[in-house]
């Protein structure tokens, strides 16, 4: 390969300056004169029909210019992945089953008013006559035959995904198992947190378009899904991305975009809406809790030989990207590892909660804690290295999956396990004296150490065609003056934006200043996918190489300007088989594996993690400096989920709804030390090899933390966040 | 259809599989494998093994292996006779002979198939299979004789002799030691009626029949080595590698099996 001038540089990122020095407008920022300001008033019951809503005090308050219902929605539902929510429930909806309300953040009205103050006073004059149903939370019981059914239009049964994977003969498996490790885990809600809430504004453009500015990760589906519920041709709504403030799958899924786009279409007037940080904690989709049931069995030589596991994760009361996220689940839950024996069963089942969404990771960190949970008590149970029994079963080049196809190579599940091992220390003789960070002796401050290790895939499969579209075009007379670089991805804070720039500067061979971004605005993009499952770079990548590509060779049959266009479509995936699993899920995998060392104070139950080694195999490192920041930020973020965030709720309802009581990491919580070992083993088929980043480090942390905790204390932890209370109920202490 | 599933035939078939070919292998109701840990045939005790991360399951009926061949796993049947020949469930194109049997079949199914490869000695090329494939360590290893007939079988393989464990009288075997071990010399490895068999030198047990099995007096029933790498007796060999590469020509020369790949008649 040629050096590379711009690829694997740390370059500082395109929109460093104006976030750092505040120039930079998110959706919250954004004002145009004159423009009107809306409420949603949510429904903050779990499960109702909604007989009446009575907006006759709401309308009459001065500055109010319009109040809107469900009768008032032309096509009234939406959803990602199904139609199976409504925009507003209510009576007079154009849906079956419209007036049902089945989470305590479905909306009821939207309230347009001159200002936000006074949007607010109607919305709080607004009187809903409910009629309260039957609240399902437990998704366990919501499963069982004559539960409450959250969906009545759409059947009789609250489960709404059901995967499996049948390999081999699993009870002739466990038969030659010479040790056998069952146990369940819990896995609870992670709230995305991102820092800006939901919010933006719309308006008519220039060519009376519908234009809607709302932070997201697809600009396409977001259109589509508006344009949708609207009853309207895709072409009359624009959307564009401004600045977004942290997305981590959750904006994946529409929020306020509808009803914005509603309030243009029927006013004629810019609208403007900012969410509450409790209405963004109660009014959108959380990452799935699930309960894991699972028994893995290993033979005499420390291999793996069966594994059946049954996951069942909440879905909430809408389907947003359940199927997607529990496909996932359910591809991850053998870990990274050969087992010759497979059975399993993932369940979503609706309920009256928060619904399930993307989250980073999409599934596979609740399947790994598992897998991984597994491998630590099999190894110990067995009397060998965790490490060593890993790579006694590690995937390898040529390896069949679980799912009947051979893994898309290379495959370098070993490779980060050393690579981990090493830095980390692992097989050093331990210095085990309980010291405090002190340096003091304490009794009760233990120290330990745990290891896991996770995979991932890169992009949309599953049969999912999945593509990504670029445009390039090269103005100029004699040389290259001006690079113009189409796209529709979300920067969402992960610094895609720039790390486009780079690939399409070393693709066309101009300099990155030289390089114009137009992105995420369907007015001047075509579709070019999600940002989210860790395939950005990978396949905007390869849109920008065969666009470039083109571009140049018009170039140099003198077109001025060289203008092309790419559609990159990744290899072919197929769905699972109903009965067996049998698919080709996927067409590219990423790994990794962490290492950790925590201290425990045994008399308050605080953990505090004090190293954090994790070895990533990213292909090729497009932006080194970005990797870094992408693997730290998924440490952090998976810390939160593992040791802090508490997500509280009852009967329905958020207990946990500002982050006041739902904590997050703070700069005082973090490890000492995140240590990096970013490993290039170049993939086939990616840009400069380039394989996917965003969700991998976010993956092996909590099993590693629980396996540290082990260590400590010789109690094994099935559940989390490890607060304080559940740390010294474990120890017996509480 | 690769008949035998010993450390030959498993290179063969591992060889076939990776390459994207549909395997089914057949084997007797109590293979006589030495190199067990190698060789898929050993899922015909164990419901299912694994060489090189390839899965081998047993398999007893259309069924069951339409669904390992789903799982891309290699079904293995007991089918001493080639009953599956008669299904017509399957039409095989290629049947490749590993059993490794050293003499002339008394009723070749030679012409059954398309293309039939015998490996090692006993074969005939265009008498009895249409190709015949060396067996025999050594410079000719591998090659593919479209005439005639491999090396005739020594009784004595290339190296030490005495690293070839054979019975020292017919009964029943059982064994006390596990393929992988490095015994001393003088330690037993198995016993054949309360009779010991004691290991020639201090090595590697690279290969060890199945416990219990019924063996004649002479019959092969392991191998040492005098290399202590335990990796030798968990990987595919050279030896069936190269074998299996040879096979692999085979197939994809056949100008009958591959119309595409035939010579157009100049015009």
């Amino acid at each position: 390969m040629k050096n590379l001038e711009f690829v694997g540089k740390p370059t500082r990122r395109v929109d460093a300056l104006g976030k750092v020095t505040g120039i930079t407008r998110f959706s919250g920022d954004l004002s145009i004169p004159g423009m009107l300001h809306m409420k949603i008033l949510f429904a903050r019951r779990p499960h109702a029909r909604v007989i009446k809503v009575d907006i006759q005090e709401a309308i009459c308050v001065k500055g109010v210019v319009a109040i809107y219902t469900a009768k008032d929605v032309p096509v009234n539902e939406y959803g990602l992945q199904k139609n199976d929510q409504p925009v507003l429930c209510g009576p007079g909806s154009s849906r079956v089953d419209g007036d049902l309300v089945r989470f305590i953040g479905d909306q009821v009205a939207a309230i347009i008013a001159e200002t936000e103050e006074i949007a607010g006073q109607a919305r709080d004059l607004i009187k809903i006559e409910f009629e309260d149903l039957p609240v399902v939370t437990d998704p366990v019981a919501a499963m069982q035959p004559g539960s409450e059914i959250i969906h009545p239009e759409l059947g009789t049964s609250n489960i709404c995904v059901h995967d499996k994977i049948r390999k081999g003969d699993i009870e002739l498996g466990f038969s030659l198992a010479n040790t056998i490790v069952e146990d369940e885990y819990q896995v609870p809600v992670q709230e995305h947190a991102y820092l800006q809430p939901e919010a933006g504004i719309a308006y008519l453009d220039e060519n009376g378009r519908i234009t809607v500015q709302v932070g997201g990760q697809w600009t396409k589906t977001d259109q589509d899904q508006i344009a949708h519920a609207l009853n309207r041709s895709p072409d009359t709504i624009r959307v564009i991305y401004p600045a977004i403030g942290g997305a981590f799958g959750g904006r994946e899924d529409l929020s306020v975009q509808i009803l914005l786009a509603l309030a243009v279409m029927k006013l004629n007037k810019p609208v403007k809406i900012i969410w509450t940080r409790q209405e963004s904690i109660i009014g959108h989709g959380k990452r799935h809790a699930m309960i894991i049931k699972s028994r893995w069995g290993a033979n005499k030589d420390g291999k793996l030989v069966a594994a059946s596991t049954e996951i069942i994760a909440d879905a909430g009361a809408y389907m947003y990207t359940s199927n997607k996220v529990l496909g996932n689940s359910t591809i991850t839950s053998s870990g990274p590892y050969f087992i010759p024996n497979m059975k399993t069963d993932v369940y979503g089942v609706y309920t009256n909660n928060v619904p399930g969404a993307a989250f980073r990771g999409f599934g596979a960190p609740q399947a790994l804690f598992m897998a991984e949970s597994q491998m630590n008590k099999l190894a110990e149970k067995m009397g060998i290295d965790p490490v060593e029994f890993r790579r006694i079963n590690a995937l390898k080049d040529g390896d069949t999956l679980s799912v009947g196809t051979v893994v898309p190579g290379p495959v370098t599940i070993s490779r980060v396990i050393d690579e981990a091992a090493s830095k980390f220390g692992w097989f050093k003789s331990e210095d085990d004296k309980p010291i405090s960070r002190s340096g003091k002796q304490e009794i009760h401050m233990v120290r330990g150490k745990g290891f896991a290790c996770g995979f991932k895939n890169v992009g949309f499969s599953f049969g999912y065609k999945e593509n990504c579209w670029a445009g390039i075009e090269l103005r100029g007379k004699s040389k290259i003056e001006e690079v113009i670089l189409r796209h529709g991805s979300a920067e969402v804070g992960q610094g895609n934006h720039t790390v486009m720039i780079q690939m399409a500067a070393e693709a066309t061979g101009v300099p990155m200043e030289k390089i114009k971004l137009v992105a995420s605005d369907t007015a001047s993009s075509n579709n070019s996918g999600s940002a989210s499952a860790s395939r950005m770079t990978f396949m905007s990548g390869n849109a920008i190489k065969g666009a470039a590509a083109l571009a140049l060779k018009k170039w140099k049959d003198e077109i001025r300007p060289a203008a092309a266009e790419f559609v990159y479509f990744a290899p072919e995936t197929t769905p699972f088989d109903q009965e067996t699993g049998y698919s080709t899920p996927n067409f590219a995998y990423a790994y990794v594996a962490q290492a950790v060392e925590l201290e425990l104070d045994k008399e308050t139950g605080i953990v505090r993690l004090i190293r954090v080694v994790s070895a990533n195999d990213v292909g090729k490192a497009i932006n080194p400096a970005l990797v870094e920041g992408q693997i730290e930020g998924a440490i952090v973020q998976a810390q939160g989920y593992t040791i802090l965030e508490n997500y509280q709720t009852r009967d329905g309802y958020v207990l946990t709804d500002q982050l006041s009581t739902y904590l997050i990491p703070t700069i005082l919580d973090i490890p000492e030390k995140i240590e990096l070992v970013i490993v290039e083993v170049p993939d086939p088929i990616g840009p400069w090899g380039a394989r996917g980043l965003g969700e991998l480090p976010f993956l092996p942390l909590a099993p590693a933390i629980t396996a540290a905790l082990h260590d400590a204390t010789g109690v094994w932890f099935n559940e989390f966040p490890l607060t304080p209370e559940r740390i010294l109920r474990g120890l017996g202490r509480i | 259809m690769i008949r035998g599933g010993g450390d030959l035939a498993s290179g063969i078939a591992a060889r076939l599989f990776r390459s994207g070919f549909k395997v089914i292998m057949t084997e007797l109701p109590k293979p006589l494998t030495v190199r067990r840990t190698v060789s898929f045939s050993e899922a015909i005790y164990s419901g299912f093994t694994e060489v090189e991360r390839i899965i081998s399951r047993r398999s007893s009926s259309i069924k069951e292996i339409s669904i390992t061949q789903m799982g891309r796993e290699i079904p293995i049947l007991v089918d001493e006779n080639l009953e599956i020949l008669k299904s017509n469930k399957y039409e095989f194109s290629v049947l490749i002979d590993a059993r490794m049997e050293k003499k002339p079949e008394i009723k070749s199914l030679y012409k059954s198939v398309p293309l039939l490869i015998g490996i090692g000695p006993g074969f005939t090329a265009g008498v009895d299979c249409s190709v015949v494939i060396e067996s025999s360590r050594g410079h000719s290893l591998g090659r593919i004789y479209r005439q005639g007939k491999a090396l005739d079988d020594t009784g004595h393989p290339a190296g030490d002799p005495t690293r070839i464990l054979r019975a020292p009288m017919s009964g029943t075997i059982l064994t006390e030691v596990k393929i992988g071990d490095l015994l001393e010399s003088g330690s037993v490895i198995a016993k054949i009626n309360g009779v010991p068999i004691l290991a020639p030198f201090t090595g590697l047990l690279r290969g060890l029949i199945h416990d219990g099995v019924t063996v004649q007096k002479g019959m092969k029933i392991g191998d040492m080595d005098h290399r202590s790498d335990i990796n030798l007796c968990f990987s595919i060999s050279d030896k069936a590698m190269a074998i299996g590469g040879s096979v692999l020509e085979v197939i994809l020369s056949d100008t009958n099996l591959q119309p595409d790949r035939r010579d157009k008649p100049k015009l």
